[in-house]
């Protein structure tokens, strides 16, 4: 699975160590999701979500989709 | 970090287990000591003695507890995955040595090992391999 979560981040001007603290989590996991070590659970992954006010698809995205969704 | 580290001590639960930790091998050593020598200088016969054998091995088996407890505790989900593989890791050298040295000593008149190895062995592989996921999760300077 692969994100835009580091794009998002520095859209809105946070470190790692912010965005681990608003998800209540290590740094080292937000770095581990960012770098694509480590997929989130679903209510982990809804609180991203959540946080940057967009849905799960426009932040995570399934390896390989394409855009017509094949 | 220790043998017995958890993945991060930054979180409260980690921050927990540190001290339970400290704490169950403090009681450990003490037991040790004070079974060795009581039985040393007493020389206990029957329950007793089966008693001061026993001893140390609770905090040993409390440690399990411990690891469990953090596990429960630790609402870092990406912290806990990696706990959970390094018990797994520490599990497979346990199991692995005890099922070969088992097997030699079933077919190939093999000997027993020495006393204590299997636990020394999987906190060993369970420290190791903590060690091993930390340095391989080391953050660098913030973005």
């Amino acid at each position: 699975m692969t994100n835009r979560l580091r794009v998002l981040r520095a859209e809105v001007g946070w470190s790692q160590a912010d965005l681990a603290v608003k998800l209540e989590v290590s740094r080292q996991s937000v770095n581990a999701i960012e770098t694509g070590k480590y997929d989130p659970s679903l209510p982990l992954a809804f609180k991203i979500a959540k946080l940057f006010g967009k849905a799960i698809e426009e932040i995570f995205e399934e390896d390989g989709k394409t855009d017509s969704g094949q | 970090m220790g043998v017995f580290g958890c993945a991060s001590g930054a979180t409260v639960a980690g921050k927990r287990y540190a001290r339970r930790v400290s704490v169950t091998m403090s009681i450990y050593v003490v037991l040790v000591f004070g079974a060795a020598l009581y039985v040393k200088h007493f020389s206990p016969h029957g329950w007793l003695l089966y008693f001061w054998a026993l001893l140390p091995a609770i905090p040993v088996i409390a440690m399990i507890g411990v690891m469990g407890r953090y596990l429960q505790e630790e609402k870092d989900e990406y912290l806990r995955m990696l706990t959970v593989r390094s018990l797994l890791v520490g599990t497979t050298v346990l199991i692995g040595t005890l099922v070969v040295n088992d097997f030699l000593r079933s077919f190939a008149n093999g000997g027993a090992l020495p006393p204590f190895v299997g636990y020394v062995l999987f906190f060993i592989a369970f420290g190791a391999a903590q060690a091993v996921q930390t340095l391989r999760n080391r953050v660098g300077g913030d973005d």
